[in-house]
């Protein structure tokens, strides 16, 4: 199977150029990011692992425009991000869904802010409910859903703006093994279909190498992206070969640095 | 069987009225302020100004049901402002907040010199025992937002519209309920506490004045009973709106 890549490599979808940034805590500044720089192609898979405390997730926050105060350039599209926008989804930790809204109305949260007709709008979600397998569990309560059903559906309110950038921090941490491998393969199976861009915050080193095109490792304080690491293997990959496991030292080694 | 179908709390009052009935309507005890047991229970029904408990009751009720809705929407609103806009806050806090420090009985005087003693200062009045608990307890269900809400409302771009409707009001649905639960509860004294301050008019509280003046200790007894039923009755009311509103909590 041909990675999306190939055929996407002349453009650029996501530029971070000397993006720092530095919280002041008691008068003192303390810097938790420093000089990243990574080019990210459009349809490229990215992975960004490190060790927690490294800052990985205050630099998906940055992109996804929570955070405005920060150093250097983001570029989307060769435009500097202001805010969240409609072309870029972030998917918490945590599956973060409203407590109050059924499953339908909470992947629909991703619609609200774009002016879609009523026929329009329940055809989408009831196209990403397909695409993460909750169809039957439209009109449940989010505490009726398992750990993994709540994060689909997470992910199900993220892509259901159609994104062309999907950011996701550490989305699959709070799963059990199984469930996350699975899940795994779920967001590679959408990332073909929708041909999107995705950048993944992991701790998980065998996450990192199974899902990206490359693999950014970055060291801690203050954080800065140390290596990139290609991953030229063969989709569907499979988490026993020798060549994995080579890919994988090498990223636990710039780990340990 | 049956036994068991009563409920624990209904004991205490059964067995204050088995006393009653035992020590008093038996003529054990003889005392012009003793009122048979049975004669209260029958005033509403056969006696000419007992039964006028029954419009009083009324008129309490649609009083503060009037001065209920003023003062909890006026609390809710002034509440999701102060909470949502910093402006507002430093604008409207510390007034609010001082102004709760004056004991509710206390705006009777200033209330009454302002809005006369007819119905309109008893909604006032009722209003205002109302706004405190429903604002104070939406300004902390504001502030008790989760940050991590707040962050998917920017990420999916909800609009202010929008945030108040999916985020904000359904958030604060609780602690407003709770706010509600305890105003129902303040909104009830104030009625009957007004009707029996503030000069004349109809209701529980003017009942139980008119009673007192003229040595009808049935009668003050029944206004009394009246008046606990209803407060029971609001929370009860209270209550249900909590099961009806909030479907998503897990019990």
């Amino acid at each position: 199977m041909s990675t999306p890549t190939l055929d996407a490599v002349a453009s650029t979808a996501l530029s971070l150029r000397n993006v720092g940034k530095t919280y002041r805590i008691e008068g003192q500044d303390l810097p938790v990011l420093q000089r990243i720089g990574l080019e990210i192609a459009r349809g490229e898979f990215l992975s960004i692992v490190g060790a927690s405390g490294c800052g990985k997730s205050t630099l998906l926050r940055l992109i996804a425009g929570l955070d405005d105060r920060f150093d250097g350039d983001i570029l989307i599209d060769g435009e500097p991000v202001a805010g969240p926008g409609v072309e870029r989804s972030l998917v918490f930790q945590d599956h973060r869904l409203f407590p109050w809204l059924n499953v339908t109305d909470n992947i629909g949260l991703g619609l609200d802010s774009l002016d879609l007709s009523r026929r329009e709008r329940e055809a989408r979600i009831r196209e990403q409910l397909e695409l993460v397998g909750l169809t039957g569990f439209a009109q449940a309560w989010p505490h009726q859903l398992s750990g993994g059903m709540a994060q689909r559906a997470a992910i199900a309110r993220a892509l259901v703006s159609r994104p062309d950038i999907l950011l996701m921090d550490e989305p699959f941490g709070a799963l059990d093994s199984i469930t996350r491998a699975h899940m795994q393969e779920e967001l590679l199976r959408i990332w073909r279909e929708r041909r999107i861009t995705v950048v993944i915050v992991t701790h998980d080193v065998d996450e990192a190498v199974f899902l990206g095109d490359r693999v950014a490792v970055m060291e801690p304080r203050p954080g800065r992206v140390q290596s990139v690491i290609e991953v030229d293997l063969p989709r569907p990959r499979e988490r026993t070969g020798t060549a994995f496991n080579q890919i994988k030292q090498r990223v636990l080694g710039q780990l340990k640095r | 069987m049956a036994e068991a179908r009563i409920p624990p709390g209904a004991w205490l009052p059964l067995a204050i009225g088995a006393a009653w009935l035992l020590l008093i309507d038996t003529g054990a005890v003889a005392h012009p302020l003793m009122v048979p047991l049975h004669e209260v229970l029958a005033a509403p029904f056969v006696d000419e100004q007992g039964r006028q408990i029954w419009s009083a009751a009324a008129s309490s009720l649609v009083r503060v049901a009037l001065g209920f809705l003023i003062g909890a929407s006026l609390g809710i609103a002034v509440g999701v402002a102060v909470g949502l806009s910093r402006p507002a806050q430093l604008a409207v806090a510390p007034t609010v907040h001082g102004l709760r420090q004056v004991a509710l009985f206390a705006w009777i005087p200033l209330l009454t010199a302002w809005f006369g003693n007819g119905d309109l200062v008893k909604i006032v009045f009722i209003s205002i025992s109302t706004f405190f608990p429903v604002f104070l307890n939406t300004e902390q269900g504001v502030r008790g937002i989760a940050p991590a809400y707040r962050e998917v409302a920017a990420i999916v771009r909800l609009g202010p519209w929008l945030r108040l409707r999916r985020l904000v009001l359904p958030a604060i649905l609780p602690a407003v309920l709770t706010g509600v639960e305890l105003a129902l509860l303040t909104a009830w004294i104030g009625t009957v506490g007004s009707e029996y301050a503030i000069g004349t008019g109809r209701g529980i509280g003017a009942y139980l004045a008119t009673a007192r003046d003229v040595f009808r200790m049935d009668l003050v007894l029944i206004g009394v009973l009246v008046m606990a039923l209803g407060g029971y009755g609001l929370s009860r009311v209270a209550q249900l709106l909590f099961l009806r509103l909030i479907p998503w909590r897990t019990r």
